[in-house]
């Protein structure tokens, strides 16, 4: 069903579909290919999920609104056919903010699983796996006010991320971080500092005060 | 030439002849007469009076009708039924204050008063004071919250979490062999549907199945309804019965039960025949009696059996609340606190693998029907001290492999076990005893006690809906969620944790709400419940339309609907039947096509502007989502029609200029009756005047001669007004479908070939949608138009008109393949 008129990148609209997305006719028919939503990572409003029916105008201004509300960066996840209107609208956003935003974009492959329902009752369900290419981009406003916030040694990195390279069964599971984690990590970092900021300032008015005193003292005598 | 009358009268002079002698047998049956009578007069005395009127003088006193305590005691209840009779009753009661009322032991009894006629569900207390309560199916269920929560259960549905009650729905127990139960579903069900109910993938336990089910070899007429069910996991050892529970809904269950006591041939237990043992040593020479009758005074659930098949109905008997939205995962992940104190391996795997699913981002991501069994401790004790939302846990989303493998014991619950049932259901901490403990051993308020990791675990079984799964209908994972089945009692204590977990209640609405965004239908117009839904709601219609004053009715014979308030399927299908003949199964049947691989052809049909297959049978009704292509309302019970060339024309100049008008309107049809109607009404107002003023006439002639005052005769002309309705009635609305012929396919401007039935603005299209069922009479009608005009659009469209409106408007159609699933 379409519902707006297609934007650039929007998913092709082929007219005739011989392969219908439940069925599959190749072989004699023998299940039916139900998908599943593909993971995600993290739910939260900074991480937006770009699908080929959303109203591309109305993406953008969530994005935008997003960013001006005073959230430092946000994350576009495009995947499969929505990777170049994901692309789009990073572009016009970064291209609209007059250089207020920078980004900066990670590949990925998803693992999506289907399942095959069976059609007849002697089969039970199966499964069948297979690999669709991520996009992650991350745009952060890089404008004055936010020069003062310390750059982070590692920007928090994208979950369920499986590198281009073969990747290792279980290295995803450690390359992989939550963006909450991250965060967490980013406040403690900026309370360590804090309290190193405190002290370094105690340290000071203590050594002022001591310096004071002396000077008294050396007046006194 | 007139006879001349003799006339027997003495005093004319006439002969009487006096007879000799009478009868004695003659004589006696007429003083036998006069005594019966004389005696029916003395116990039933037929008197004007009032009893303390017939009092002797000495025993009356004064206001004694007022005051019955002055009559003497054994007139009194004679004379309350005599005063209760005229309407002036002497001793209305007054209401007992609030406060006796409120009193926890007669509320109860009021509470038990009136369940007599609809029963309550668990949570009924908690919804009647928040929701609009509606009668349906011998149930008291909430409808819509009193709030306005339209938009906002919409929200839940989609982003939060939406909680229904759906406790209503029969639990039906089979018990019996694998191959008995197979043999006789098979008579019920059909394989064109789907999976049967003995499928490999459900019989493990593992999966909740959907089947349709109709009347024994009836198929495919006489449909039933949609049933989910499961089966008992098996446990080891036992392999020669097998449980299923089918859920029934309420509005076709007792038409469904005896449906498969007929098919299994079952008996009622409740009376039944037994051998009687008789001591062997006494020595009768009369035939001894060999059988004694056993009779159950309960019987607390129906309880049927033939051979070693048991039928059990099971109501009233679990809690089931459904949940819809991804947030439902965080939900039941912070109310569900998996009970881990002294468990088995398979609770405990249980629990991982709970715990592990309640992770994932949407329900969606697992094994779609999915069955799990937990054990949870108390949910009274996971409720946070205000409502709040439930928020993700922090950690690491598992990974994929909860969806391909899952725990052999993971469907297993003691909840099939009725012992089980029945246990927790008596051991259940009751509030009140709850509350009365925290108060005793609470020392801080809000922290958890010592006596509550003493309170049983509650089994609960979860049932994982997939949402919708075809993503040319209906964007993936709409509508998806968990059914939690919790025992009997444990009802508000869970509904009370979820809600406080930001869980939003819904009720009926809903459901016909969550339906319609899902682009399908719960109950189909073939099925008990379609059919009674569709005539309460035409009858709701009628009145309403016969409610509204004369000048602000619509004028359906001047619109040309031919049937206004209710789809008329019967002669829809009639119009479009293409073999007429003596084959035809009986005028008036139809049924809505469930035959899943001849709706996939039928769709590819539409799709690549092909004719119909041949073997579409010609009585059926296709299900069709309808999208409004521009501007429009539609509401329930609008008409599908094909369009002509020249509507398609007429779609290319609005599509260049870009107006948004109606492709084409009615043209307003002349309205023979509203003379007559005119006529009609004159007269009658004459006819009552007319009748007043004889009254009038009639008192005055009679005030002349009489002392007293007269008043006017009662007017006594209800009859009359009446019929006089019923005739106005008839001249409004158009004539009835079922006297002529093509009365409903040729009945305004463009052919007819569907109906909508639910209708309304789609909030996850943007758009108006429907959901309607057209012909395949009328679909065949619409792809052959297509292949003259060359119109190339990518979805075939039709013309959608109100049946308020003259407007016809365009919508694009696509054939709903999941007619038989349920998704939603």
């Amino acid at each position: 069903m379409e519902s707006n008129a297609p934007e650039l990148g929007a998913k092709p609209r082929t007219k005739n579909i011989n392969s219908h997305s439940g069925r599959n006719q190749g072989d004699g028919a023998s299940h039916r290919v139900v998908r599943k939503l593909p993971p995600r990572a993290a739910n939260d409003r900074r991480n937006i999920y770009i699908t080929s029916k959303t109203d591309f105008k109305a993406q953008q201004k969530r994005c935008k609104e997003l960013l001006n509300s005073g959230v430092k960066e946000i994350f576009l996840h495009c995947m499969g056919y929505s990777i170049t209107r994901g692309l789009n609208l990073a572009l016009r956003l970064i291209k609209n903010s007059e250089g207020a935003l920078g980004y900066t974009i990670n590949t990925s492959t998803i693992q999506l699983v289907d399942e095959l329902h069976p059609l007849c009752d002697e089969d039970d369900i199966t499964f069948r796996q297979r690999n669709n290419s991520a996009l992650h981009i991350r745009i952060f406003s890089n404008n004055l006010f936010n020069i003062d916030v310390p750059q982070l040694p590692a920007p928090p990195a994208l979950p369920k991320v499986s590198q281009r390279e073969p990747p290792k069964p279980q290295q995803p599971k450690q390359q992989h971080q939550h963006p909450q984690k991250a965060n967490f990590k980013k406040q403690k970092a900026k309370a360590a500092k804090k309290q190193k900021a405190k002290a370094a300032k105690k340290q000071k008015a203590e050594a002022a005060k001591k310096q004071k005193a002396e000077a008294k003292k050396q007046k006194n005598t | 030439m007139s006879t001349q009358k003799l006339e027997y009268d003495a005093r004319m002079g006439g002969k009487i002849i006096l007879p000799t002698h009478v009868s004695t047998y003659r004589y006696a049956a007429g003083a036998v007469n006069e005594i019966e009578g004389l005696i029916t007069e003395a116990l039933n005395p037929v008197s004007s009076k009032l009893i303390f009127q017939l009092l002797p003088k000495h025993m009356r006193r004064r206001a004694m009708s007022h005051h019955p305590k002055r009559l003497p005691r054994k007139y009194r209840h004679a004379h309350k039924n005599q005063m209760c009779k005229g309407g002036n009753d002497p001793v209305i009661r007054k209401r007992p204050s609030r406060k006796y009322r409120r009193r926890p032991g007669n509320l109860l009894k009021e509470y038990v008063r009136r369940q007599r006629k609809h029963n309550w569900l668990e949570t009924h207390i908690w919804h009647a004071k928040r929701f609009h309560m509606v009668d349906r199916w011998g149930y008291r269920l909430a409808n819509a919250s009193c709030d306005k929560t339209y938009r906002a259960c919409y929200r839940a549905s989609v982003q939060h979490c939406l909680l229904q009650d759906i406790s209503y729905y029969t639990c039906v127990e089979l018990q019996g062999s694998l191959e008995v139960l197979r043999n006789g579903l098979a008579r019920m069900t059909s394989p064109q549907c789907g999976l049967s109910v003995t499928a490999r993938t459900f019989l493990t336990g593992r999966r909740e199945g959907t089947v349709e089910l109709f009347v024994d070899n009836k198929y495919p007429h006489g449909a039933l309804q949609r049933a989910n069910f499961m089966w008992r996991p098996l446990d080891e050892g036992e392999s020669a019965t097998r449980t299923l529970w089918l859920w029934l809904h309420p509005s076709a269950a007792q038409a469904t039960i005896e449906q498969l006591l007929r098919v299994f041939q079952l008996q009622s237990r409740r009376q039944q025949t037994l051998p009687l043992q008789e001591e062997p040593q006494k020595e009768q020479t009369e035939k001894p009696l060999r059988f004694w009758t056993q009779t159950k005074a309960f019987e607390r659930h129906a309880h049927y059996s033939h051979g070693s098949l048991q039928l059990l109905v099971l109501r009233q008997e679990f809690n089931r609340f459904r949940l819809t939205g991804p947030q439902a995962q965080r939900v039941l992940a912070s109310s569900l606190r998996a009970h881990r104190k002294g468990q088995l391996e398979a609770q405990s795997t249980q629990a991982d693998y709970c715990e592990a699913a309640f992770q994932l981002h949407s329900p969606n991501e697992l094994l779609s029907n999915l069955i799990m069994g937990l054990h949870i401790v108390d949910p009274r004790l996971q409720r946070p001290s205000k409502r709040t939302k439930a928020e993700p846990r922090a950690g690491a989303a598992p990974t994929g492999s909860l969806l391909f493998s899952q725990p052999e014991c993971l469907p297993r619950s003691p909840l099939w076990q009725r012992e089980e049932r029945d246990r927790l259901a008596r051991d259940i901490m009751s509030t009140h005893a709850y509350q009365e403990l925290r108060q005793q051993h609470a020392v801080v308020p809000g922290q958890p006690c010592a006596f509550e990791e003493q309170m049983q675990p509650v089994p609960l079984l979860l049932i994982q809906r997939p949402g919708s799964q075809d993503t040319k209908y209906k964007r993936l994972g709409y509508g998806c969620g968990w059914d939690v089945i919790a025992p009997a009692k444990y009802g508000m204590a869970l509904w009370l944790t979820l809600t406080m977990w930001g869980a939003r209640p819904g009720g009926l609405r809903e459901f016909d709400s969550v339906a319609r965004e899902s682009g399908g239908e719960q109950h189909l117009p073939d099925t008990l419940a379609g059919v009674k839904l569709a005539s309460v709601a035409a009858e709701e219609r009628r009145a309403r339309y016969f409610r509204l004053p004369p000048n602000k009715r619509t004028n359906y014979r001047k619109l040309a609907v031919a049937s206004p308030f209710s789809a008329p399927w019967k002669h829809l299908v009639r119009d479009w039947r293409t073999t007429d003949g003596p084959t035809k199964p009986g005028i008036g049947s139809y049924h809505v096509l469930r035959h899943r691989e001849l709706l996939e052809s039928i769709a590819d049909c539409l799709r690549q502007r092909q004719p119909l297959p041949d073997v579409v049978p010609d009585d059926c009704l296709i299900q069709v989502q309808l999208r409004l292509k521009a501007r429009g309302h539609v509401k329930d019970n609008a008409l599908i029609c094909l369009p002509s060339a020249a509507d398609y024309k007429r779609s290319w100049r609005q599509i260049s200029r870009n107006e948004q008008a109606p492709v084409h309107m009615e043209p307003p049809q002349p309205d023979l009756n509203e003379r007559t109607r005119k006529e009609l009404r004159s007269n009658h107002k004459l006819k009552l005047k007319r009748l007043r003023a004889r009254r009038v006439r009639e008192k005055r002639r009679l005030q002349e001669t009489a002392t007293k005052r007269v008043h006017i005769r009662a007017a006594n002309t209800a009859s009359l007004v009446r019929s006089h309705l019923l005739e106005m009635c008839r001249l409004w609305l158009p004539t009835d479908p079922a006297e002529t012929r093509d009365s409903v396919r040729r009945q305004c401007s463009r052919e007819v070939f569907g109906y909508v039935t639910t209708a309304g603005f789609s909030f996850t299209e943007a758009t108006v949608c429907a959901v309607g069922y057209v012909t395949s009479g009328g679909l065949q009608q619409l792809l052959t138009n297509l292949e003259n005009t060359k119109w190339h659009q990518q979805q075939p469209m039709c013309l959608v008109r109100d049946p308020d409106s003259h407007d016809y408007r365009w919508a694009s159609l696509q054939v709903n393949l999941n007619v038989a699933v349920q998704t939603f």
